[in-house]
């Protein structure tokens, strides 16, 4: 007889979802699926809203990386009414970006993925979060993580509006300037993130990583996918703006195209088990949930788009970013555990963004609405989200009523190899067929590498089989 | 620092001591529906305050932070949590179950944030079908490839074996209180920090507002909103405006000068963060005491102050002022469309 495990809910991530293993009698881990079990309809009901709203309706995608749907949104419309931005109004954005780069990043790190590895894997389940985390590092540190993100927020508010869900964004600028108060403020919280960011890199290679090594190294947990990630030029990694690069799972490049041309590359695949759709590269092709060069599957986030680049443009994240390559001796780096050094990696580089903006004096100039709008049709934007690449493709009338929305968001991107590492360690850490809690939550890390947002992934309405699913009346 | 993290046991005495207070502790629950997440983080925006609340609370399940599931909340004693913070709507069966199971395990229920309040914006699907929805989404989007014309199912097989289920879909995003009794209210997308912690305090105080809405004004927006001041009396607007299409002196009601605010219809008590960076309100932190239906309400405003300067009412002038308001629904009732009468009412049927 199989066994069916059920992990419901998955937890220390944004969203729903579910795991299910199937394990033999002996013990044996035959199959295993992960399912974000949440389900909304985004890109039918802003159907017929006023196209410059979007900016402050998608944010509730998802409410952790609101900052993310809030700028592909606005430069979707800068795409939209043919504005491009003045440079002031492009760098407020992109320090409210950064900013939420840092702050985001960090919360995985210490709030959702920590737990596991400061108080344990198998610690008590009532103990494995950032309680338990309060208890082991003690007051002191906890208190520096929520001070430094706390500024960080407060510096997005300033320039956001609201923090979470911001509203700044109009197409071709932003709502408000910034003042020289509001800059030397940033200046302060920069310098602070960029050394906090390095004091993290410190405890993650000195603590962290010679504990956990057999794990973040284990060959079993490797997948071989190919990688997507916006660059810049000379490959540079980027989040805000840039091209879209894969690279191969040998690390060679497979495609560089502008983001607006996302279609000739990308596709979705619908499959019976998954609200999800699942994006694949198109002229690789689906092969179903498996790695490897002929699998269409690729991956996104900071483990990716560290693979899908080639350096990093800021001096320290460069430094930071060789010793990872180095450490670890392959590119790409296909450990999915990897992924959270990548992240801190990227830390460093958003912060050390943060300085370079806030020390560019064309930021607070008063211009910063382009307001020769022209009539809209139609436009994509894209950035680089903390979980991944997003694109917003909207269409609308003359009048700027949306007709269209296409929406690909970040987890999405990763689900296939979410399920493909989910398996793996099902796989690998589980032989009896009734395994404890402690070794369930070793399964649940390895979708915590991804640090997955289901709230981002169920976005589109996902939908009953006509026939055999049931709708509930209530 | 470092070594902190790795640091030394604690103390027997020390222990018992830590166990003796949790048993004094405030039980607690959190929980999301169909939210996005921003609930939880404004409860981390709380920042250094959420020591001294944790102090007092203990969280027995919170699916963002806790690693329990919902086998321990099942386990749970009937009215064990005093407690039960839920944010989002509910549109699907694993969320009407679980918040059911919820509700059993409480003394007080809270619906936390627009969402949960009145449907939020993941409500305006109830604009549509769901069968509209299934054809955009799996069939007509330009980015996906589905020959097969596939489906996600109740049930399925895993390629490589294993049956595996998908919770069905209710037909509409609902409120919390259409699905369980709700004790209290606690309005915004999300709440305020500050707004949090008002309600807490509240709750422990037990000096609770009548309409049971915690944390937030009763009094509109706009008596809280600076640029009020340059309100006129006779306010008489001639042609609304787009956000992109009009940039507002900082100084000036957003209202009078043609672009549509919620301010009117809504609780104060939101810090004005969209207003203070030139951007109109759209009514997160929900109606006014006396107001059921708040797009309702508006468009009751809208009416009485569209060419109110005319002495003799000229329709078409008129007709051509009210044509400026491009999409009333998604504008006016943008966090509340689960929650009005229209909707309601084609519920119903």
């Amino acid at each position: 007889m199989t066994r069916k495990i059920v992990i419901s809910p998955v937890t220390r991530l944004e969203g729903h979802g579910k795991i299910d293993i199937f394990v033999s009698e002996e013990g044996e881990v035959l199959n295993a699926a992960f399912q974000p079990v949440e389900l909304r309809m985004f890109e039918k009901f802003t159907e017929g809203r006023c196209a410059e709203e979007m900016p402050r309706i998608t944010p509730r995608i998802c409410g952790v990386c609101p900052t993310a749907h809030h700028m592909a949104s606005t430069k979707c419309l800068d795409d939209l009414f043919k504005a491009e931005p003045p440079e002031a109004a492009k760098l407020i954005r992109e320090l409210l970006y950064h900013t939420f780069m840092t702050e985001d990043h960090l919360l995985h790190f210490y709030i959702l993925a920590g737990p596991d590895f400061v108080v344990g894997p198998d610690a008590n389940k009532l103990e494995r979060n950032v309680v338990g985390l309060l208890k082991v590092v003690g007051k002191e540190t906890v208190a520096k993580v929520v001070d430094v993100r706390g500024k960080c927020r407060e510096l997005m508010e300033r320039i956001g509006g609201k923090v979470v869900h911001p509203v700044c964004g109009l197409p071709g600028g932003v709502s408000k300037p910034l003042t020289s108060e509001d800059i030397e403020f940033a200046k302060q919280i920069a310098e602070e993130c960029v050394d906090f960011s390095k004091w993290t890199l410190q405890l993650f290679k000195e603590k962290l990583l010679p504990k956990y090594k057999d794990v973040v190294l284990n060959n079993n947990l490797k997948i071989n996918t190919y990688y997507m990630g916006l660059v810049s030029n000379g490959n540079s990694l980027e989040l805000y703006d840039g091209m879209l690069r894969v690279v191969n799972p040998d690390g060679e490049e497979h495609a560089k195209f502008n983001p607006r041309n996302y279609l000739d590359y990308i596709a979705e695949r619908v499959e019976p088990w998954s609200y999800v759709k699942m994006p694949y590269l198109k002229n690789v092709g689906w092969r179903g949930v498996v790695d490897g060069k002929d699998s269409g599957i690729y991956r996104v986030a900071p483990l990716a788009r560290c693979n899908a680049a080639d350096k990093i443009s800021t001096k320290e994240a460069q430094e930071e970013y060789k010793e990872m390559y180095e450490t670890i001796g392959e590119k790409p780096i296909h450990h999915t555990l990897a992924f959270h050094w990548a992240r801190l990696v990227e830390i460093l580089y958003s912060a050390e963004r943060m300085q370079e903006i806030a020390n560019n004096s064309a930021i607070l100039s008063e211009k910063i609405r382009n307001e020769n709008l022209k009539i809209p049709e139609e436009g994509v934007g894209c950035v680089e989200a903390p979980r991944g690449t997003l694109i917003h493709h909207y269409v609308t009338d003359e009048d700027g009523i949306l007709t269209k929305v296409n929406l690909i968001v970040a987890t999405q991107h990763n689900l296939a190899a979410i399920n493909l590492s989910v398996k793996n360690a099902a796989k690998t850490f589980i032989n009896t067929p009734e395994p404890d809690d402690g070794t369930l939550n070793m399964v649940e890390m390895l979708f915590r590498a991804y640090d997955p947002c289901l709230a981002c992934a169920s976005h589109n309405l996902s939908i009953r089989d006509i026939v055999n699913f049931r709708v509930v009346k209530t | 620092m470092l070594e902190k993290l790795f640091g030394q046991k604690k103390q027997k005495a020390e222990q018992e001591q830590e166990v003796k207070q949790e048993s004094q502790k405030v039980k607690t629950a959190f929980y999301w529906a169909t939210s996005c997440g921003g609930c939880e983080e404004a409860i981390l925006d709380v920042r250094e305050k959420l020591f001294d609340v944790l102090d007092k609370i203990d969280i027995l399940f919170w699916p963002v932070a806790v690693d329990t599931k919902y086998s321990d909340v099942e386990a749970l004693e009937d009215k064990l949590l005093d407690a039960v913070f839920i944010n989002g709507g509910i549109s699907n069966i694993e969320q009407k179950e679980v918040v059911k199971l919820l509700r059993k395990k409480a003394k007080a229920v809270i619906a936390f944030g627009s969402c949960a309040h009145m449907g939020g914006i993941p409500g305006l699907r109830n604009l549509y079908s769901i069968e509209d929805g299934l054809e955009r989404v799996y069939f007509t989007t330009p980015s996906t490839y589905n020959p097969e014309r596939a489906l996600p199912s109740e049930k399925s097989e895993l390629p490589g074996g294993g049956e595996v289920t998908l919770p069905p879909l209710l037909p509409n995003v609902l409120p919390l209180e259409e699905v369980i009794s709700v004790d209290f209210y606690v309005p915004g997308c999300p709440p305020l920090p500050e707004t949090i912690l008002k309600a807490l305090e509240v709750l422990l105080s037990g000096d609770i507002p009548e309409d049971n809405v915690l944390g937030a004004e009763s009094k509109s927006l706009c008596n809280f909103c600076d640029r009020n001041q340059s309100k006129p009396e006779n306010l008489s607007v001639e042609r609304y405006y787009r956000v992109h299409e009009k940039a507002i002196p900082p100084d000036k009601c957003l209202l009078a000068e043609g672009v549509i605010c919620l301010g009117p219809v809504t609780r104060g008590g939101c810090g004005e963060k969209c207003i203070n960076v030139n951007m109109p309100c759209r009514g997160c932190y929900g109606p006014l005491p006396d107001i059921d239906d708040m797009g309702l309400r508006f468009l009751s405003n809208i009416a009485s102050i569209t060419c109110a300067g005319e002495e003799s009412t000229d329709e078409s002038k008129m007709r051509d002022a009210i044509a400026t308001i491009k999409d009333p629904v998604g504008t006016f009732y943008r966090f509340s469309y689960p929650d009005s009468s229209i909707n309601k009412l084609v519920r119903r049927r």
